[in-house]
């Protein structure tokens, strides 16, 4: 894991109309770290996304996201949204590849090079059957598989996903979070992961930020957590079962510890 | 009784078979012919030179008419469909290409937005052949102005509807596209267009109705061929004899276009009728 911040976070406040939702967040994602942003609904755990990608300008502060200021959804941070993160009248294959035609400007064909790369890409993603079908044709999980396989193919600086395994029963989450795991081993990107869910966010992360209100409620919410998870990568699903796990989760299910700010 | 209802299909939840569907279906054909029979033997009864409703035998003579040779050597229907179907043709896809391009600008430009939206609202309302003598003014009574009314008539509903379904798509997909490097016109052209072309295709073919209604109101007033021109001029002989075979195969021809359509939306956009 190296030392450069790749995500700068600096005293950002935002909200919506004249409502407050996050005020004073300050955050600094390194490159490597698997970032796990977890609290209650509403709390501002999407909104921090949307600024993050760029689909939102904060208030105030700033965010930089490797050493430039984020002004608009560029390719630096690729998203993963609970559901529309896929274009549905692309199949499966055009889907992945159209950020790489997009940046390119021009067509992958099936017969070039470059082309037998994405084929091995989708091999490795476990995608290769589903390649010619379009998302309507696909379960939920296979959905999600495929939107973060679109995602990761550009190399973004970091990957963002916005609570992508709600919608999916807890066996097909079960598999995602491992098939997610496997795609930061291979892949040693940074994420940014948004859930409601502790257990999940403790399972994944190598950081676990927990974002709450605060006491006078006006002002919008504020990271009050910021956990590292010292249990190494690869992390087999005996993690969970673990007296380290539990421990964790009581730490973090607890309001007052481990404070930050 | 409740057996009854459902044999027609009366209570809500209940499905009817295939076959019972269409014989339903030709029932309702059945029965405008047994009534349109009887009407007519009525008639004839008390008048047997009756021109109003044409028996069969006048209806066959009237059929003969419209399939002799016509000032071209070609057969009356074929010319006159000939002619309609060219402006037709014209008009609509002139009219679909300007919806998509000004509807697709509507929406995803705030400028052209707030230039045009509120003028093709108001616009959008005004009954095309309200505006048809100044039409005719301005444009004579050439082609082009049969062309311009059904242009005037269809696009601006085409184009609200192209208007709205960009505005319904996801806001989740245009920042995904823009996240995995696309830009604008790659947007447009791979995310936007392919995504509005099935609701505006089926907006056109709703459309496709009044396109017939504005061109054979054109053809009837200044025109020297076309379908409607052929209907208007036989009214004065009050030949319903070949007004009925003419009427018939304009709804065949409607009909058949529609079928095309929703054909063509089926099977080039699977995901969009799944």
């Amino acid at each position: 894991m190296s030392h450069n911040p790749v995500v700068e976070i600096t005293g950002v406040r935002h909200g919506y109309e004249q409502t407050p939702v996050l005020h004073g967040v300050n955050l600094s994602v390194h490159e490597g770290e698997f970032v796990t942003v977890v609290g209650p609904s509403g709390c501002g755990k999407s909104t921090l996304l949307g600024l993050l990608v760029g689909a939102e300008q904060p208030w105030e502060g700033s965010i930089m996201v490797a050493g430039e200021l984020k002004t608009m959804p560029d390719r630096r941070c690729t998203i993963v949204y609970q559901q529309y993160s896929l274009f549905p009248h692309l199949t499966v294959f055009e889907n992945i590849v159209f950020g790489l035609c997009a940046q390119r400007l021009r067509t992958l064909t099936n017969h070039n090079e470059e082309s037998a790369h994405v084929w091995q890409y989708l091999r490795d993603m476990g995608l290769e059957d589903a390649a010619v079908k379009y998302p309507y044709q696909l379960s939920g999980g296979m959905e999600q598989r495929v939107a973060i396989a679109q995602a990761v193919i550009t190399h973004p600086k970091v990957l963002l996903l916005d609570e992508p395994f709600s919608a999916l029963d807890s066996a097909r989450r079960q598999q995602m979070q491992q098939f997610l795991l496997d795609v930061y081993q291979r892949e040693k990107m940074t994420i940014v992961f948004v859930t409601h869910d502790l257990p999940e966010a403790i399972y994944l992360g190598t950081r676990v930020i927990k974002l709450s209100k605060d006491r006078s409620q006006q002002a919008g919410s504020r990271i009050v957590l910021d956990t590292p998870i010292g249990y190494p990568h690869p992390r087999p699903i005996e993690f969970k079962s673990s007296a380290e796990f539990q421990r964790l989760l009581n730490t973090l299910e607890q309001p007052g510890s481990g404070q930050r700010q | 009784m409740n057996g009854l209802r459902s044999f027609f299909g009366l209570s809500v939840y209940t499905t009817i078979a295939y076959r019972r569907r269409l014989a339903l279906s030709i029932l309702a054909f059945m029965v405008v012919l047994v009534g349109y029979g009887i009407v007519s033997r009525i008639r004839h009864v008390r008048n047997p030179d009756d021109k109003i409703v044409p028996n069969i035998a006048q209806l066959v003579s009237g059929v003969r008419y419209v399939l002799s040779p016509g000032e071209n050597e070609r057969m009356l229907l074929i010319e006159d469909s000939v002619a309609s179907l060219q402006r037709l043709g014209v008009g609509v896809v002139a009219s679909f290409g300007m919806s998509v391009i000004i509807g697709m600008s509507l929406a995803l430009f705030p400028i052209v937005e707030a230039i045009l939206f509120r003028f093709i609202l108001y616009f959008g309302k005004v009954p095309p052949l309200a505006i048809l003598p100044i039409v005719f003014i301005i444009s004579g009574l050439g082609e082009t102005t049969k062309i311009a009314l059904i242009i005037i008539g269809i696009t601006p509903t085409i184009i609200l509807d192209v208007y709205f379904s960009v505005k319904r798509m996801p806001k989740e997909q245009f920042i995904s596209a823009l996240a995995l490097g696309a830009r604008t016109p790659t947007i447009i052209r791979r995310v936007v267009l392919p995504q509005i072309m099935p609701p505006a295709l089926t907006s056109l073919r709703l459309q496709l109705l009044n396109a017939w209604i504005f061109l054979i109101a054109a053809e009837a007033i200044a025109s020297s061929n076309g379908l409607g021109y052929r209907i208007f001029l036989v009214r004065r002989y009050l030949a319903m004899d070949v007004i009925i075979p003419y009427v018939l195969w304009i709804a065949a021809l409607s009909f058949t276009f529609d079928a095309l359509i929703a054909w063509w939306i089926a099977h080039r956009y699977p995901w969009y009728t799944r």
